[in-house]
């Protein structure tokens, strides 16, 4: 079969963050290409850098044996290479043929053809199986639908090469079904496709080939025919880790946090846990699980539907973030900057921010007794700024989010949610902030753990539950735990 | 192997059956009113015809063909403005500078015929390029320079008020010939002048809207900036040329306002471009982009007419026809997010529950 794209000894890096190093992929003429590999492996880095969205520091890319450079995304579309984002990219007020023929359009004098033009978008997407009443407004459509409505658009744009960008994350099983359906139409006419999905055996069952990516690097490019998906596993979490962590428990008996039967509008369905002061409790589940529902919804960020969320020795449910906070909850989020920054404020008004009766009497603040308080803190985490008076956009990912906690530990916190905190953190940073993690609950302070990293919620987690679907799948406790059975679980498959 | 472009060549489909004809008929109409610009106008045209029937009931003198024209003759100059406007909303912008413009097209006009001497016609003609030049400054600001439209059009609005002052020396042009009165008062055919303009523009910018590239890329600039971009649309392009459209549309209506007064006011336009703004949103244009119609914004203008024309009638004094006017606007408005809210939510709950259930 003829070579359609190559990627050779691929690199990129993000200030000191190489996300990845030589990476290799060869994807041919009529073939469904897999891209496996554990979130920050370098996948989206690589899609970005085909679709134009970003430039490589080296490396060389062919497509069709032609040496390619893109500078911009307009580039790699004239190229033939057509990119569905996970969050679907159409006009929300245009109807469905005015997306599908969005860019090229044909016109006379300025005047819109748009009769000539619906033929064929109805010829495409009815070729694709999809009888989308083309007057629909893009707003009015399902993930499914959306995401079929760009597929035809990719059509219309000449493509060669379609990269899907986790296309099921949204989509219900037929729908799914159909999805395959039609990339094996697409692969039969002679298009290249990159998948990239987590759902490992739904990927391998619609594919020819796979490649795995760890650590920004290729690890394997494989028939998918006949490959078993714990093989798939161990490639994508190796066997080496970098980090050392504690083995011993700080779990004392009296529990903080209580929850029952928790649903809510974002999805989650009779969540049941309980946290014990000193206890570091591991949440673990595939992108759409419900790991950061699960974490707005204790804080009370998010509507409750069912069930309730107690602290020890309250009898109301928490309710609001307001009430969380004056509780002694500290919520990290997983948008740092969106959601746990002011990004134009001090590192001094970031700090103080959350427990200001701490330095103030009715209402008046005492300046001198909040610069106390904050500098303490930030000598005590080690934040590396220019002084307190620093905006906080200008530190580095991990300083930042040292802010983040620092807001939390003063004053002291009986829960602190950790919502991924390590992502887009340095090594020498995640370090710390693991030996914190290990400080914090010394002193009884009880965590509870999201994160999308096997090893990191294996190796702090004295108990680890694993989310699927907005439910929890499994619960491990420490010593029982595998990242195989963890990733079993979390793909619903049995323990 | 050949391109994938034969996956197009290699398509064929049955036409479509009498059923599925009658089925899609049946969905036409759900599409019609799924889109929130066609909701905003079918309560629009609720309004009209409430606030009609109110005014017929109320008044002897409203449902006269006498006083019907003359609403039309009022409402003419906020409508031309407000129609170009629409579309530079559309596309995302904003532009708060019409009121000067409007005063600066008069102006410049009204020294072209007393001063220079120009004949009328083009003396009217420098006006309305005056008003082309305001709209290519406010483009150079937004789309040259990226200042928000906000602050770029209120920072054109206080200049253009200031020049236009500066222009005539701080009162009306003196020495304009009689005739600079006629364009106002004149009548094509039995309709008046500025109501066949308001007409023409409205027809032209609707063409503009519904049939040419220019207003696609004007909803997907302002829909999703994003992806217009990915889309390979040229965002600034389109911006451009809807501001010129403003300012030139603006100038119309300044020359009207300004020959009706027989002289150019650098007063003129006080507050005028309130009124097209509060239009342009009563009409269903967001505030946001990406949605907004032109024929919305002219429903939504006769709306304000008859509002005012009927409230005059009834002997209400003009401070009190404000407080109803934003009462309208806020209560129109508001009350379609709200309920667009609710409705969201009912939505998402009803796919939840089906997705639990399924």
């Amino acid at each position: 079969m003829r070579e359609l794209l190559a990627v050779e000894s691929l690199s990129k890096s993000y200030g000191g963050v190489r996300a990845l190093r030589s990476a290799e992929l060869d994807v041919r003429a009529g073939e469904i290409h897999a891209l496996l590999g554990e979130n920050g492996a370098g996948k989206s880095t690589l899609v970005k850098i085909l679709a134009g969205a970003t430039t490589r520091d080296s490396g060389e890319i062919r497509l069709d044996g032609v040496p390619v450079d893109f500078r911009s995304r307009a580039e790699s579309m004239h190229s033939g290479i057509s990119v569905i984002f996970q969050h679907a990219n159409l006009i929300p007020q245009l109807t469905v043929a005015e997306n599908v023929t969005l860019g090229v359009e044909q016109s006379r004098f300025g005047f819109l053809r748009d009769s000539a033009q619906r033929r064929i978008v109805r010829d495409v997407l009815a070729r694709l199986g999809s009888g989308i009443d083309l007057n629909r407004v893009a707003a009015s459509l399902r993930s499914a639908e959306r995401q079929l409505v760009e597929i035809a658009r990719a059509l219309l744009h000449d493509s060669r090469l379609l990269i899907l960008d986790e296309p099921t994350a949204s989509l219900g099983s037929d729908e799914v079904t159909h999805l395959h359906l039609v990339l094996a139409q697409l692969r039969a006419a002679g298009l290249g496709i990159i998948y990239i999905s987590h759902r490992i055996e739904e990927v391998l069952a619609v594919s020819d080939r796979f490649t795995v990516l760890r650590d920004g690097q290729t690890m394997a490019t494989r028939e998918a025919a006949g490959t078993r998906i714990e093989h798939v596993v161990s490639l994508m979490i190796g066997r080496d880790s970098d980090h050392v962590f504690q083995t011993t428990s700080h779990a004392r008996p009296d529990v903080v946090l209580e929850v029952r039967n928790l649903s809510t509008e974002t999805g989650l369905r009779g969540i049941t846990l309980t946290l014990h002061a000193g206890e570091v409790l591991g949440v673990y589940g595939l992108l759409g699980s419900g790991r950061t529902e699960l974490a707005h919804a204790i804080f009370g960020a998010d509507p409750i539907t069912g069930g309730d969320v107690h602290i020890a020795g309250s009898t109301r449910s928490i309710g609001t973030p307001r009430r969380a906070v004056r509780s002694g909850i500290g919520l990290v989020p997983e948008e740092r900057v969106l959601h746990g920054l002011f990004p134009q404020l001090s590192v001094l008004d970031n700090m103080s921010s959350a427990r200001p009766w701490l330095y103030s009497r009715f209402g008046v603040v005492n300046d001198g007794a909040r610069f106390r308080l904050v500098d303490a803190m930030a000598r005590r985490l080690g934040i590396k700024a220019a002084s307190l008076e620093q905006v906080v956009s200008a530190l580095s990912g991990g300083n930042q989010q040292k802010v983040v906690l620092g807001r939390w530990l003063i004053g002291g916190s009986r829960l602190i949610i950790l919502d991924d905190p390590t992502v887009g953190v340095d090594v020498g940073a995640k370090r710390e902030i693991y030996k914190l993690i290990s400080d914090l609950t010394s002193d009884g302070t009880a965590i509870l753990l999201m994160s999308s990293e096997l090893s990191e919620v294996i190796g702090l987690s004295d108990r680890v539950l694993v989310l699927n679907e907005g439910s929890i799948a499994a619960t491990f406790r420490r010593g029982q735990m595998s990242e195989e059975s963890i990733l079993r679980s979390a793909h619903g498959l049995s323990a | 192997m050949s391109k994938p472009t034969s996956i197009n060549e290699k398509l064929t489909v049955a036409p479509a059956t009498r059923t599925e004809r009658l089925v899609a008929y049946r969905g036409s109409l759900r599409t019609w009113i799924a889109r929130p610009t066609n909701q905003t106008f079918a309560r629009n045209i609720g309004i009209l015809l409430a606030v009609g029937i109110v005014f017929s009931l109320t008044t002897d003198r409203f449902l006269t063909v006498e006083n019907l024209t003359n609403v039309l003759r009022q409402v003419s100059f906020v409508g031309i403005a407000s129609c170009a406007v629409t579309l530079v909303m559309v596309a995302g912008g904003l532009d708060l500078s019409v009121g000067s413009v409007v005063a600066i097209a008069g102006v410049v006009a009204a020294k072209f015929a007393a001063e220079a001497g120009w004949p009328l016609p083009a003396a009217f003609a420098m006006g309305i390029l005056a008003g082309g030049t305001f709209g290519s400054l406010n483009a150079f600001l937004v789309v040259g320079l990226r200042i928000n439209p906000v602050i770029s059009t209120l920072g054109t609005l206080y200049m253009g008020r200031g020049l236009a002052l500066l222009l005539a020396g701080g009162e009306p042009v003196k020495g304009v010939p009689l005739a600079f009165n006629d364009l106002a008062t004149s009548t094509i055919g039995p309709i008046s002048t500025p109501v066949a303009i308001f007409v023409i523009v409205a027809a032209v910018l609707l063409l503009i809207e519904r049939k040419t590239l220019l207003g696609r890329w004007a909803v997907a600039s302002g829909g999703n900036t994003e992806a217009a971009r990915l889309s390979g649309i040229p965002i600034d392009r389109t911006r451009i040329t809807l501001y010129i459209l403003s300012g030139l549309a603006a100038g119309i209506a300044g020359i009207f306002i300004n020959s009706r007064v027989a002289t150019g006011d650098p007063n003129s336009g006080v507050g005028f471009e309130f009124d097209v703004i509060v239009a342009v949103i009563l009409g269903g244009t967001a505030l946001a982009g990406g949605q907004g119609t032109i024929i919305g914004t002219v429903v939504a203008v006769f709306i304000l007419g008859v509002l005012g024309n009927g409230l005059n009638l009834l002997g209400v004094e003009s401070f009190s026809q404000y407080v109803v006017k934003g009462i309208l606007l806020v209560f129109a408005v508001g009350i379609g997010e709200v309920f667009r809210g609710t409705r969201r939510t009912l939505t998402r709950l009803g796919r939840l529950s089906s997705l639990n259930s399924g």
